[in-house]
C-alpha cells in the first residue's frame, strides 16, 4: 500500500475523526489548530480554531456539529460548514479530557480532570439542543446556566467515559487502570474491575458493541462489554497509545476480525535510545496472534491517535510531528489467507 | 558543602550527653557477656579450643601470660597445648595433636578458676556452633550425590526467574516448539540480598544479613543455613564438597557442606576471596598470604607447612589441572617482578621469561586442561601505561620455555577470556583525531592453537572496529561469541552483536551472524553448553531467548521480572569413552534424533491447529450471539438515529467530476 501523508501542524497532534460518511477527517492538535481534510484526495478544506490545546473531538453523525474539548477547560462548539464558532462552555481549574456524542446526538458527555487537588474529577452529561438554544440566544458574556447531571463515582479518576449500546450504559476508564460499568439513567455501578498495571490510554467499541477493547503500557486487552469479562490479551513491551476495531468486524458479508495497535516510547525518550517501537501492529483476534506490522521508516514520534474508515478499507494514523498518514489496504489484504 | 558548613554555627548546639553516656555504660556490660563478641582468630576446628576469660594483657606481657598459663596446667595436671594464639582482650586459641586431645583439655580446664579473679571457659567448635544457632532450626534433609545430579541428564536448559524479589520460579526451555514451559512454579523466598547459583548447578545460594542458606537445585527445597555474619562472597570447590565464605572484611570460614560443620577460621586483613585456590583434585587448597603461599590439605584443612613457600608480594596464583604445577605471580614497589611455576613433585621451580622493563600489572590464564598457561602484561613508562602484551607458553615444553606473544601498543580495558578452548578477547576505546576517547571499541580476538610440529601457537583471529557495544561474552564451546552493551542511560544500550568464528581454507575467521536490539536490555548471559543466549530488561519487564548465531527463539513478556540466570551444567556429564563415541558416530545419533523431533513437531502442529478451531469456534458463538441482540433492536436504532442505516435509498454515491478541456494547439 502506498499512504500518503498531510501536515498542518508544528506540533503533535492529538486525535483524528472521521466523520460517519468517511469523506471529511479531523485532526487536532497541541497548537489549538483543527484541520478538515479530504480523505480523497487529502486536500484541506479549512481549519477550526480553539481555545487551548485540543485533547477530544466529535461530530455528529449528519457531520453539522463539532465539539472539541481543551486543556484549558473550555468546550467548544462549531458549525462544521463554514467554519462558524458557535460558543463554549468553560470551567475554571479543569482540563476536558474526553467528550462524546451519544447515539442519536441526544446528549454529550464531558470528562473534567482537576488541575489542583483539591477539585475532583467529573464526568457531566448535558443535551445538545439546550446548549445550542442557550448559546444562540446569549447576547453578553454571561455565565451560562445548563442543566446537567453529575455521574462521577467516588475516588475515581476517569480519563474517558464512551456511551455503551443503545445509551443503556456507560463505561468508564481511569488512570490506575480500571473499567466501570454504569447503568444510565439509573446511574448505578454494575461492575468495576482492575484490569491493567498502568494508566489506561484509550479504549474503544467495534461498530455493533460486540467487543471491548483497551490500549495501555502493558499491551491490549479484549472484553466483552456487558459483563467487562477478558477474552483476549496481546502482549507488547512498548507502551501503547491507540487502539482500533476494523468495522467489519462481525459483518456478515465479508468478516475481518482485525484491530489496530500502535504507540512507542514517549516523545521524550527519543533521544536517549536508537530503538524505538513505533510500528503499527494488526492482529486477528479471534486466534490471538499479530498478522502484520507497518513501519515508516520517516517517523520520529509515537503514534498518538488512529482511526478506521467506515468501510473497513483503510485506516489513519495521527503523529507526533504534526504529520498524519492515510493508509488504504490493497489486494492482499482482501485475498490473502493471512488476513482472514 | 563547605560553604553550608561555614553559614550554620554549630557551636551553640549542645549534643545531648546523658544519651551518649547511656550509650557508653550499656556497651561496656555487653561486653562482660561471654561470647558477645566472638573473637576472630585462626582456628581449625578439630584441633584446637577456645579460651576465654585470661586476664587483659598488652603485646609486653603476653611471653608472661603464656608461661603462666603453662604453668597452671601443669600444677592441675592437665594436657599441655601445642601451640597457642593470643589476642589482647584474654582469649586464646589453643591447639593439640589430635581430636581426643583437644576435646579432653576443654573437659579439664571449662569452669576452672585461673586466679582469685579470672574464672576460665573453654569451648569446642562443636560446643560454639551449638550455641550459634539460628533460632529456625532447620533438621538436615540431604539428597546423596547422584540424586541429586540426575536433573543434568535432561537436555533441556533450566532458567530461573525472579518476579518482585521474591518469588522464585523454574521453567525449561523447549526450543524445538519454542517457548518457555513452567517446571518449578513460584516459590516465595524469604528477603535475600544476593543469589547465585554454585558452580556444578547443585545448589542455590541465598544471601541474607547473618547467613547463607543452600536451597536444592531440583525442588528448591531448603537444605541448610550456615551461619556467618555479614556473609558477602562464596567459594565453592570443584567438587562442591567444601565451601569458604568470607564476610568482606577479614574472616573466611571452610565448611563441609554435607556434614554442616566448620572445618577452619582464618583472619587475614586486606585480601579477597580471590587468594582462595583450590586445586581441581579436590586435594589442597592454595593460600596467598603476605609473606608467601599457604597450603592446607583436605579433608580437614590443616596446615601442609613443608608444601610453603616463602615469597614476596604475590598477587596471583594458579593451580595448573593435570599437572603438579602452580603459577605464581609476584610484582609490587621495591620487589623483584617475576612470573613462575613451582613443580610439587619434583621441587623445581620453572621460570617464565625475564622481565626487565616497568609493568604496571600481570594477569595470569591458565587452560583447563593444563597444556598451556597465558599471561596478560601492562608495561608502563612514567606512569603511564604504552602497551599491552599477552603471551602463551607451552607446558609440553618447558626447556627451554616456548612462548608466543603478540602487542597492542594501548592500554587495554578489558579482557574477556574462555578457558576450555582458548579464546581472548581484547578491548579498548578508539580515539579521535585529536586524542581523546570516544564512544566506540575495538575488539582484538586471539585463539590458541596446537599444532603437531609447533607447538602452541597464538594466532590472531582479527580485529571488530568501530562497535557501540563494550562487552564481548564467549560461549562455552568458543565458536560463538556475543557482544552487548548493557550500559545504564547509554543511547547504545540494548545493542546486540552475534559473532561466529568458522574455518575458511585452513585458516580461522571472525564474522558477524546477527546484528540486533533489545530495548532498555540489562541482563545478558549464555546458557552453560553454549547454544542459547537469553537477554532481559528489567525496565520493560521483556525477556528474550537466541539461538547462538542470533535466530530469535522466544519472546516474552514476565510482569515484574527482576532478575534472571540459566541454572549452571558441568561441562562434562557422560564419561569420556561414550563422549567419544558421540563425536565419532554423530550420524547415527542425529538420524535418531531427527526422527523424534519430527514426531513432537507434528504433534506440535496438530495441537496448534486444534487449538486454533476451538477458539474460533467459541468465539464466533459469542459474536452470533452479540449480533442478535443488534439485530432485534433494530427498530430502537432506527428511532434514535432519525434513519435506516440499512436502507440503500438513503446512500449517495460519492461521485468525482472531473472537469477536462481539450487545448487546440
Amino acid at each position: 500500500m502506498r499512504p500518503f501523508h498531510v501536515r498542518g501542524t508544528d506540533r503533535a497532534i492529538m486525535t483524528v475523526k472521521i466523520n460517519h460518511d468517511g469523506d471529511l477527517f479531523f485532526t487536532a492538535s497541541q497548537d489549538g489548530g483543527i484541520n478538515c481534510w479530504l480523505t480523497e484526495t487529502g486536500e484541506r478544506l479549512g481549519n477550526y480554531k480553539a481555545s487551548g490545546a485540543v485533547k477530544t473531538l466529535d461530530l455528529t453523525d449528519n457531520s453539522e456539529l463539532l465539539v472539541s474539548g481543551s486543556l484549558e477547560g473550555s468546550v467548544d462548539f462549531f458549525q462544521i460548514n463554514g467554519g462558524k464558532s458557535l460558543g463554549k462552555l468553560t470551567a475554571d481549574m479543569r482540563k476536558a479530557k474526553w467528550v462524546e456524542f451519544s447515539f442519536g446526538d441526544e446528549n454529550l458527555i464531558i470528562v473534567y480532570q482537576p488541575m489542583t487537588s483539591t477539585i475532583n474529577y467529573e464526568t457531566r452529561i448535558l443535551k445538545v439542543q439546550e446548549i445550542l438554544d442557550k448559546i444562540k440566544l446569549r447576547q453578553t458574556q454571561d455565565v451560562l446556566e445548563i442543566t446537567d447531571t453529575l455521574v462521577t463515582p467516588d475516588k475515581f479518576k476517569t480519563t474517558q467515559a464512551s456511551w455503551g449500546y443503545l445509551n443503556q450504559s456507560i463505561v468508564m476508564a481511569s488512570t490506575e487502570g480500571e473499567l466501570l460499568l454504569l447503568s444510565y439513567p439509573q446511574k448505578e455501578e454494575i461492575r468495576r474491575v482492575q484490569v491493567h498495571d498502568g494508566e489506561i490510554k484509550q479504549f474503544t467499541f467495534s461498530k455493533d458493541f460486540s467487543i471491548l477493547a483497551t490500549a495501555a503500557n502493558d499491551g491490549c486487552k479484549i472484553f466483552d462489554p456487558a459483563t467487562l469479562q477478558q477474552l483476549r490479551y496481546f502482549k507488547y513491551e512498548v507502551p501503547m497509545n491507540a487502539v482500533a476495531i476494523s468495522p467489519l468486524f462481525n459483518s456478515e458479508q465479508k468478516p475481518k476480525p482485525h484491530l489496530i495497535v500502535a504507540g512507542g516510547i514517549p516523545a521524550r525518550e527519543t533521544a536517549r535510545t536508537k530503538f524505538q517501537g513505533f510500528d503499527i501492529h494488526i492482529c486477528n483476534v479471534i486466534y490471538e496472534e499479530e498478522v502484520g506490522k507497518l513501519l515508516n521508516p520517516n517517523q520520529i514520534g509515537p503514534i498518538n491517535a488512529l482511526a478506521f474508515f467506515p468501510d473497513g478499507k483503510g485506516f489513519i494514523t495521527g503523529e507526533e510531528g504534526g504529520y498524519s498518514r492515510v493508509y488504504k489496504f490493497d489486494q492482499t489484504y482482501w485475498e490473502n489467507d493471512l488476513f482472514k | 558543602m563547605s560553604q553550608l558548613q561555614d553559614l550554620i554555627d554549630f557551636s551553640k548546639e549542645e549534643l545531648q550527653s546523658e544519651y551518649i553516656k547511656k550509650a557508653c555504660e550499656e556497651i561496656e556490660k555487653a561486653n562482660k557477656d561471654a561470647l558477645a563478641d566472638q573473637p576472630k582468630l585462626n582456628f581449625n576446628s578439630n584441633l584446637s579450643i577456645l579460651l576465654i576469660g585470661l586476664p587483659k594483657v598488652n603485646n609486653e606481657l603476653k611471653p608472661k601470660l603464656i608461661t603462666a598459663l603453662k604453668g597452671f596446667l601443669k600444677k592441675n595436671n592437665y594436657i599441655q597445648f601445642v601451640d597457642i594464639d593470643l589476642n589482647n582482650i584474654g582469649q586464646a586459641v589453643l591447639s593439640y595433636d589430635n581430636e581426643d586431645q583437644a576435646q579432653q583439655a576443654a573437659e579439664q580446664i571449662n569452669n576452672q578458676n585461673f586466679d582469685a579473679k579470672h574464672q576460665l571457659l573453654a569451648f569446642t567448635q562443636k560446643s560454639i556452633y551449638t550455641i550459634n544457632k539460628t533460632t529456625e532450626y532447620v533438621p538436615i534433609t540431604l539428597k546423596s550425590r547422584q540424586e541429586l545430579l540426575a536433573f543434568h541428564k535432561d537436555p533441556r536448559a533450566a532458567v530461573t526467574i525472579i518476579q518482585e524479589k521474591s518469588k522464585l520460579s523454574l521453567k525449561w526451555l523447549n526450543s524445538l516448539e519454542k517457548k518457555l514451559e513452567d517446571n518449578i512454579n513460584e516459590k516465595k523466598l524469604p528477603a535475600y540480598d544476593k543469589l547465585q547459583w554454585s558452580p556444578l548447578g547443585q545448589y542455590l545460594v541465598l544471601f541474607t544479613e547473618n547467613e547463607f542458606s543452600l536451597y536444592g537445585a531440583q525442588d528448591m527445597e531448603l537444605l541448610h543455613k550456615f551461619e556467618h555474619k555479614r556473609v558477602s562472597e562464596l567459594l565453592f570447590s570443584p567438587d562442591e564438597l567444601y565451601v569458604i565464605s568470607y564476610d568482606g572484611l577479614q574472616q573466611f570460614i571452610i565448611w563441609n557442606i554435607r556434614e554442616e560443620r566448620q572445618l577452619r577460621q582464618i583472619v587475614e586483613e586486606e585480601t579477597s576471596i580471590n587468594s582462595f585456590k583450590f586445586r581441581k583434585d579436590n586435594k589442597l587448597l592454595a593460600f596467598q598470604a603476605k609473606d608467601g603461599i599457604q597450603i592446607y590439605e583436605a579433608p580437614e584443612f590443616y596446615q601442609k607447612t613443608p608444601l610453603n613457600l616463602k615469597v614476596a608480594g604475590v598477587k596471583q596464583i594458579e593451580w595448573v589441572p593435570q599437572t603438579n604445577y602452580l603459577a605464581v605471580v609476584c610484582y609490587g614497589k621495591d620487589i623483584k617482578t617475576q612470573i613462575f611455576l613451582h613443580d610439587y613433585s619434583k621441587n623445581i621451580v620453572v621460570k617464565w621469561r625475564n622481565i626487565a622493563f616497568e609493568i604496571d600489572s600481570i594477569q595470569i590464564f591458565v587452560h583447563t586442561y593444563g597444556k598451556w598457561v597465558a599471561t596478560l602484561i601492562k608495561k608502563k613508562q612514567k606512569n603511564k601505561v604504552f602497551a599491552t602484551t599477552l603471551q602463551v607458553g607451552n607446558l609440553n615444553k618447558t626447556d627451554p620455555f616456548e612462548i608466543d606473544e603478540h602487542t597492542i601498543n594501548d592500554d587495554v580495558e578489558n579482557i574477556f577470556t574462555e578457558l576450555n578452548t582458548g579464546k581472548f578477547a581484547l578491548s579498548y576505546r578508539e580515539k579521535d583525531k585529536q586524542q581523546k576517547p570516544t564512544q566506540q571499541f575495538t575488539f582484538h580476538l586471539y585463539s590458541v592453537q596446537e599444532d603437531a610440529k609447533k607447538g602452541i601457537k597464538l594466532c590472531q583471529l582479527g580485529e571488530q572496529k568501530g562497535k557501540d557495544t563494550n562487552e564481548l561474552l564467549w560461549a562455552s564451546n568458543g565458536n560463538y561469541f556475543a557482544m552487548v552493551n548493557k550500559t545504564k542511560n547509554s543511547p547504545d544500550q540494548g545493542k546486540v552483536e552475534f559473532g561466529q568464528i568458522s574455518k575458511k581454507n585452513e585458516q580461522l575467521v571472525t564474522e558477524i551472524t546477527k546484528s540486533t536490539n533489545h530495548f532498555y536490555m540489562s541482563h545478558a548471559q549464555w546458557d552453560p553448553t553454549g547454544i542459547h543466549f537469553i537477554t532481559m530488561s528489567d525496565l520493560w519487564h521483556s525477556v528474550n531467548i537466541w539461538s547462538s548465531i542470533g535466530e530469535q527463539l522466544v519472546k516474552d513478556t514476565i510482569t515484574k521480572v527482576s532478575d534472571i540466570h540459566w541454572r549452571n551444567k558441568p561441562i562434562h556429564i557422560l564419561p569420556y569413552k561414550e563422549e567419544q563415541e558421540l563425536q565419532n558416530n554423530s550420524k547415527s545419533f542425529t538420524k535418531k534424533y531427527e526422527n523424534e523431533d519430527d514426531k513432537i513437531l507434528n504433534k506440535a502442529k496438530h495441537e496448534k491447529e486444534q487449538k486454533k478451531r476451538e477458539m474460533s469456534n467459541q468465539f464466533t458463538q459469542y459474536l452470533n450471539e452479540k449480533r442478535k441482540i443488534y439485530d432485534d433492536k433494530n427498530d430502537i436504532r432506527k428511532k434514535m438515529q432519525g434513519w435506516d442505516e440499512e436502507d440503500p435509498n438513503s446512500y449517495v454515491f460519492y461521485k468525482k467530476v472531473i472537469k477536462e478541456e481539450v487545448v487546440n494547439s
